[in-house]
This record gives structure tokens, sequence and C-alpha cells, in this order.
């Protein structure tokens, strides 16, 4: 029956809560069914004999057709959802992928995710504010964090001093440098008290 | 969201039974069963001599004895004359294709053979497994009597059926609702997978949705707003200044990884300069 391939594109999607590998050959094989299934109807348009008046004739174009929109809609769903993830995944994770998602990506997929990173930073300069650095209201202006490893370079840049950081030691700071260190995946937040 | 939605789409994958009001020309070999051994794959590759006609051809031409020939036929289609189905005939296909050719009348759609069940479902709908009629029971059950309503009625009594049926699947929503939100409060303490198991897609989304929000109504009530924290966080700014007001060259790191440590350490620095301690709001 045509149209299966195109649910088991789906259903895999649909059983994974983030982006799962870009099923190519999934793709492509609904691709190709397409494909089978237009070339049916042109031959079936384009043959003389046949009465084109005839219901019978029509019930077998209108099916072929059908399985071809089938699939047409089962992509596009597909295609849509894995661009609503990506695009959560920016709001969620910043401006760099988690590594073990970025393999799972299809090329045209990293560039989406490129370009939205784009247009979300072009904004936030504009309107001078990063919507996506805080996404819960913060309760405290100052946050703990412990510091997991340093990078090498020996003074980090905060808002009002450089200062030198130390492996495993806790630090008291602002909120915004103590984000940036985090998503530099240099530090951990302490949950106390 | 309804094109796009994986939801629907899947239940609309759901099979049903139809019938046919004239022939299906060519699609034997599709939709009837007893082809399914013998059927080749629609979805071959070709190789790369083959011609798409020759595949076509070769696909058609291994149908069965099953059908019988249709008698307006032009003698040079004979080959393909046994893949033509005859009207009356019942097919059994997913319901996107019954639903695309019921608007044109080649087919009635029939009611599936679970609308009987419902009937006795209704003594006690909380304890019906959805799961066994269909995954997607308020989809299907909603969109097949909206659509044999509208587009596919043939007969009053198929209306009739048609207004029962979608009926029963709400007043199935409304009556198994209680259920839903009293085990989805409960989701944290007990195990629910005995009930979760019985949802449809429908309900199980709204089970999730009522666990998420018990579970961040819990952390709001520990973590959230309270008097206690809002001391805390004065204390903490108190703290954070006086750690500030240390020049940066003087400044040393704190010790690694002590709660208490850090703790005598804020003890110390409310000292002042003089000695005396810092009063501090409790």
């Amino acid at each position: 029956m045509y149209g299966e391939k195109a649910i088991e594109v789906l259903k895999d999607l649909k059983h994974n809560e983030s982006v799962p590998i870009y099923n190519q050959v999934g793709v492509t094989s609904v691709m190709q069914e397409m494909d089978l299934l237009y070339l049916t109807i042109l031959k079936i348009n384009n043959s003389e004999e046949l009465d084109q008046s005839d219901p019978a004739i029509a019930t077998n174009v209108i099916t072929h057709y059908s399985g071809f929109m089938r699939n047409k809609r089962c992509i596009l769903a597909y295609l849509y959802e894995r661009i609503q993830r990506i695009k959560r995944l920016r709001w969620e994770c910043g401006v760099t992928l988690p590594t073990n998602i970025e393999p799972n990506l299809h090329q045209t997929e990293k560039g989406f995710f490129d370009k939205y990173d784009k247009l979300l930073g072009d904004y936030g300069a504009e309107v001078n504010f990063d919507l996506t650095s805080d996404s819960k209201p913060p309760k405290d202006a100052f946050i703990e964090i412990r510091i997991i490893k340093t990078e090498g370079e020996d003074d980090i840049v905060l808002e009002d001093r450089t200062i030198k950081l130390k492996k495993n030691h806790i630090y008291y700071m602002n909120r915004s440098d103590a984000e940036m260190l985090i998503n530099r995946g240099l530090a951990v937040q302490i949950n106390s008290r | 969201m309804g094109y796009l939605d994986i939801d629907e789409i899947l239940s609309e994958q759901e099979n049903i039974n139809v019938m046919l009001n004239n022939d299906a020309y060519d699609l034997a070999t599709l939709l009837t069963k007893k082809d399914a051994k013998k059927n080749t794959d629609m979805n071959v590759e070709l190789l790369p001599n083959q011609d798409l006609d020759d595949s076509i051809h070769s696909v058609t031409s291994t149908s069965s004895d099953l059908v019988e020939d249709d008698e307006d036929d032009e003698d040079d289609n004979k080959k393909l004359n046994s893949t033509n189905i005859q009207a009356k005939t019942k097919l059994n296909m997913p319901y996107w294709l019954a639903k695309e050719l019921g608007k044109k009348h080649f087919v009635v759609v029939e009611f599936p053979s679970w609308m009987k069940v419902l009937e006795s479902c209704k003594a006690d709908w909380a304890s019906v497994n959805i799961n066994s009629i269909t995954q997607h029971f308020y989809n299907f059950g909603q969109d097949l009597s909206y659509y044999i309503f509208n587009k596919n009625k043939f007969s009053e009594e198929r209306e009739e059926l048609a207004e029962r049926l979608s009926k029963n699947v709400f007043e199935a929503f409304v009556k198994r609702f209680p259920l839903i939100l009293q085990h989805s409060i409960s989701a944290s303490t007990e195990n629910n997978s005995q009930i979760v198991r019985m949802l449809s897609v429908l309900e199980e989304r709204l089970y999730r949705t009522g666990q998420t929000a018990q579970d961040e109504y819990a952390n709001w009530k520990v973590n959230g707003v309270g008097l206690s924290i809002v001391k805390q966080s004065i204390l903490m700014k108190q703290e954070a200044t006086t750690q500030y007001i240390v020049p940066a060259s003087a400044q040393k790191p704190t010790q690694p990884v002590d709660e208490e440590g850090t703790q005598q350490q804020a003890r110390k620095r409310r000292k002042n300069n003089d000695g005396s301690i810092r009063a501090t709001a409790k």
C-alpha cells in the first residue's frame, strides 16, 4: 500500500524526543515511490485507449494521486517537526549545538540553525537585549558556580574585571557572567540553600 | 497545525472497510488481500536497463485469477482485464484513501466493527481499554462521523449512525476525563503504567501535561516563593556586596567544594573590621 514507508519515517520521529539522525534512506525511498506514482498517473492520462470519463479509470487515478499527496504530506510533516525541534534547541542550548545531536542533522538543517542563530543575534543586538539568556525569571542577581575546567587562558574577562579562575573552586558572581561561563562549559551552577 | 500534525496523520492511517460503487481499473494487486503474496512491490527500484513501462507491466500482469473479467473492457487491454476490481466488492484500505475515494462517491465508507462495542462500553467508560479499539480513538471517531455525515451519507440510517458515533466519542471523553485528571495528579507517587496503557493518544498527551504541571507545582512549593527564601536572598546579597568590595588584586578564591566552609567564611565576613559582628536579618 502506498504511504507505508512514509509512515515508518514519521513513526521513528515520533518515538524519539529530540532530533534523531536524518533518515536519508527513508526519505529517498518515499520520493522514489512518489516518482513512480506520478509516472503511473501520467501514463494513464496520456493513453488513448482508456476512456477518461469512466469512473473505473477515475478510481484508479484518484488512488494513485491520493497516495502521492499522502507521501508529500508525510515528508513535509517530518521536515517541519525536525525544524521545530532544532529551533527549540537554539533556545535551550544556546549558540553551539550539543555534540550528541550535531551529527544527526542534515547539511541544510545545519544551515537553518546557523541562519536562525544569526537572526536571533541580530535582533538581540538591535534591541540590546538577549532574549535567550534567561528562560525563567531570575530570583537573584548573583549565582554560585563551580569551575569544572579551565580553558588554558588564565584571565577570564567578566563585566567589570578580569579574574583568574581555578578548577573546583566556588565563585559567587554576577548572573550574566556566570551564564557565559556555564554556556562555555567551564562551570556548573550550584543549586544550594 | 492539522496538515502537518503527526498525530493526525497517524490517525488517518487506520484501516477501514469500504464498498465499491463502481469498478476499479487495475487496482486488484494493490487493494485485494489475496494478491498480497504474489504482489511484486510497487515500490520496486528500477534496474539500470529497465524501462518504467516494463516494470509497471510486469507488476500488473502477475495478478491473480481472483477477480472476474470486466465486460466493458476493450480488447486491447485483455492482459490487464483480470486486475480490475468489480463493483460491489468490499475492500479494506487506509482511511486517508477511503476519504478521497468517498468524496467522489466511488465508495461507501463503512462504519468500523468496533461501533457495536461502544454500546456495551457505555456502562463504564472509565475502565475501557481504548487502546484495544484504536489508539487514535477520538481523532478517528470524530473525523469519521463528520465525514460520513457530510460527504458520504447515502442513506438516512447512516446519518443517524454517524450522529450516534459522534455522541459516543464525545461522551467517552467526558466520562474518562476525571480519571485522567485524578491519575495524572498522583503520577509522582503511584505507578500508573497500567492506566496509561489504556489511554488513547489524545488522553496520554493530557496525562503527561497534567503530570508535568503537578511536578512543577511541587517544585514551586519547595524552591519557589516563601519567606525563608526571601530572607536567604537578602543574606546572599549582603555576602555578595562584601565580596565585591574587596579589590580585585587582593581577592582570594573561596575554598573548594565545601558547603560548610563557605558558610563559615560568610559568617567571618560579616564581622566588621574592628571585630564586631554586623547585624543580619534572621
